[in-house]
């Protein structure tokens, strides 16, 4: 027989954090939300209540010292969490207390809390904000930290014996705490603000939570006219199955190069296209994406440089990706938000993947995207991509991207600032001058427990835009230094 | 609000005038929701208003004691006198109200003290 108590989850309403929270807001627990100005408690705080308040579990919120009540409704009422009529039929009531508090400070406040939660009931409580009120408790004199954590007590006693889920909304600076209100606490979420040169990022740290593993760590999180969302650093791995990625492999669209790679890309691996500027990485990406649609494997398309219509316009098969979008068989996603975290790019992926049954991803370009993000995440590029690939492929997407890479004729590189051995394979597009022309060449540098040709081919872009891969640029030495010698004409 | 307070009566709340009436219901009903600091903020703000619209006789009500005594003067006044000095600035502070938190949230807050108050057309809502 199961012993322990049932512990009923509440959903926060908020994309990613009840996965954060390990399933949602334990009932009948008390958390403070912290944080400092413009950090969003009051947007996560009315988010979680509209989402949790209907005719049965009525939800209060009470305003004790900070924004004017009116002033929270007029902004409130913008997101498109906040219902109008919940508000109107008492499913959601707003009460102030900022002439108790002003009156009668923390006892009062407390008596006019408690009177109300006898009185109506609700399940919900939100109490907006009593630090300023705290602050000047203590201020009064170091005695008067009894007095507060009294009060928290008897806060924390009164709304959890009345079945209440509650929030307490605090603004704290960084580093700052709270003792007597941080013990009291079952959950304890603190939101953050990170400010990297110009660009600051939202993300959200839940401190604690009893009684449930929640996700460590500081997630990116994002206010929009939707309201709050997280995105967490651990995304929960999907149950894939999958046969053995060497059984089957999946065509580049690339005849030449599919018998470069012994058959094609197996299965669900990671796919590095490095080349200079020009050399058809995205021509490459774009026909192994629409080959995988011909044979009833839907892709994605996730761009960082280019907008959408400007990518399908420019790309020499945009009529067919427009087709294809149309079909819901491909989608192409541009991710240029301000300031972008690799969770919320992870994320926007992963939706569409499910979405539409995707098995093939294309990033075009790694490039791109490290400029995409905001300065916090470049500096932990190469840990970013390697959850982003273990992501996308944990899905069972087979992943192409694209990075571009200035030629080198003294080093021999396949990726900037080493990411290369995060993917389970490398193609290469080189230039190599010939006769007086520029020529391509490509070859495949490492295909993870798989035989693979180790030749350069020489490769031409055809007048539709595809890529032909032809035969071995044999005869010639020393064509990776940019100026091979041999050749038809003999040594040079 | 005053057609309704003139015929339901003085059944309840100390105010024996109409206009008196409405001004305790507003006052029961909103302060809660925006504190009663705020609510006289507003009815100071909308005698203000409603002044500069040459009524004449709400020139005696002080801004700064304005809530207060705007209640005194509307029950002391003739309640005939008063009648379009005290709709006008009824009228001022919702159309004050709905400025700051839209009209469908403050006819919802207007029907919880007069049910009879229509709730606007979904198209005339603002979100």
């Amino acid at each position: 027989m199961k012993t322990d108590v049932p512990i009923r989850k509440l959903p926060t309403g908020v994309p990613g954090l009840d996965e954060v929270l390990g399933g949602g807001i334990p009932e009948f627990s008390f958390s403070l939300i912290a944080g400092g100005p413009g950090s969003g408690k009051t947007t996560l705080g009315h988010q979680i209540l509209f989402a949790n308040a209907n005719p049965e579990q009525k939800a209060i919120y009470f305003s004790i010292i900070g924004e004017p009540p009116i002033k929270m409704l007029r902004y409130q009422q913008q997101y498109d969490f906040f219902d109008a009529a919940k508000v109107g039929n008492g499913t959601v009531r707003f009460i102030h207390l900022g002439q108790e508090a002003l009156d009668g400070g923390m006892k009062k406040v407390l008596e006019a809390i408690v009177a109300e939660v006898e009185r109506s009931n609700p399940a919900i409580v939100v109490v907006d904000s009593f630090r300023a009120m705290v602050r000047s408790t203590l201020a009064a004199g170091s005695d008067k930290e009894i007095e507060l954590t009294e009060f928290m007590q008897r806060l924390a006693l009164a709304l959890t014996s009345y079945q209440a889920t509650t929030f307490l909304l605090g603004e704290y600076a960084e580093g700052e705490s709270d003792n007597a209100v941080f013990t009291v606490a079952d959950g304890l979420f603190w939101l953050h603000q990170a400010i990297d040169r110009n660009s600051v990022v939202r993300k959200m740290h839940v401190m604690k939570m009893r009684g449930q593993a929640q996700i460590p760590g500081l997630h990116t999180a994002r206010i929009t006219d939707a309201g709050f969302s997280v995105f967490p650093r651990l995304l929960k791995p999907a149950e894939v199955v999958t046969e053995h990625p060497l059984k089957h492999r999946l065509s580049t669209g690339v005849a030449g190069l599919d018998e470069m790679m012994g058959g094609g890309i197996p299965s669900g691996y990671s796919v590095l296209v490095a080349g200079p500027s020009g050399s058809g990485k995205t021509l490459l990406s774009n026909q192994f994406v629409v080959a995988g649609v011909e044979r009833g494997e839907n892709g994605i398309v996730a761009i960082f440089e280019k907008r959408p219509n400007d990518y399908l316009q420019t790309t020499p098969r945009g009529e067919h990706f427009e087709k294809l979008v149309r079909e819901k068989k491909l989608e192409v996603l541009y991710l240029r938000p301000l300031d972008l975290s690799i969770d919320e790019t992870l994320v926007e992926l992963q939706s569409a993947v499910r979405r539409l049954g995707a098995k093939r991803a294309v990033i075009d370009s790694l490039s791109g995207l490290e400029l995409a993000l905001a300065p916090t995440f470049r500096e932990d590029f190469r840990e970013s991509l390697y959850r982003m690939m273990g992501a996308l492929t944990g899905l069972g997407v087979t992943v192409m991207a694209t990075v571009e890479l200035e030629d080198s004729y003294t080093d021999l590189r396949f990726s900037p600032q080493g990411i290369a051995f995060l993917t389970d394979a490398i193609i290469i597009q080189r230039y190599v001058e010939i006769d007086a022309r520029l020529r391509r060449a490509i070859g495949v540098v490492k295909i993870r427990s798989s035989q693979h040709s180790k030749e350069l081919r020489e490769y031409e872009v055809s007048e539709d835009g595809g890529i032909i891969v032809g035969s071995t640029l044999e005869g010639y030495d020393g064509l990776l230094t940019g100026t091979p010698r041999g050749g038809e004409k003999g040594n040079r | 609000m005053l057609a309704y307070e003139e015929t339901t009566g003085s059944a309840a709340g100390e105010a024996t005038t109409a206009a008196g009436r409405v001004y305790d219901k507003l006052t029961t009903h909103l302060t809660p929701l925006i504190g009663a600091a705020g609510l006289q903020a507003l009815l100071a703000r909308s005698i203000k208003l409603a002044a500069r619209d040459e009524l004449a006789s709400l020139d005696e009500v002080s801004v700064l004691q304005g809530a207060p005594k705007l209640r005194d003067w509307l029950e002391t006044q003739d309640p005939r006198a008063v009648a379009e000095s005290a709709a006008v600035v009824f009228d001022t502070f919702f159309a004050l109200l709905s400025t700051f938190i839209g009209e469908r949230l403050t006819i919802q807050m207007l029907r919880s003290a007069w049910p009879t108050v229509e709730e606007p057309a979904p198209n005339e809502s603002t979100k």
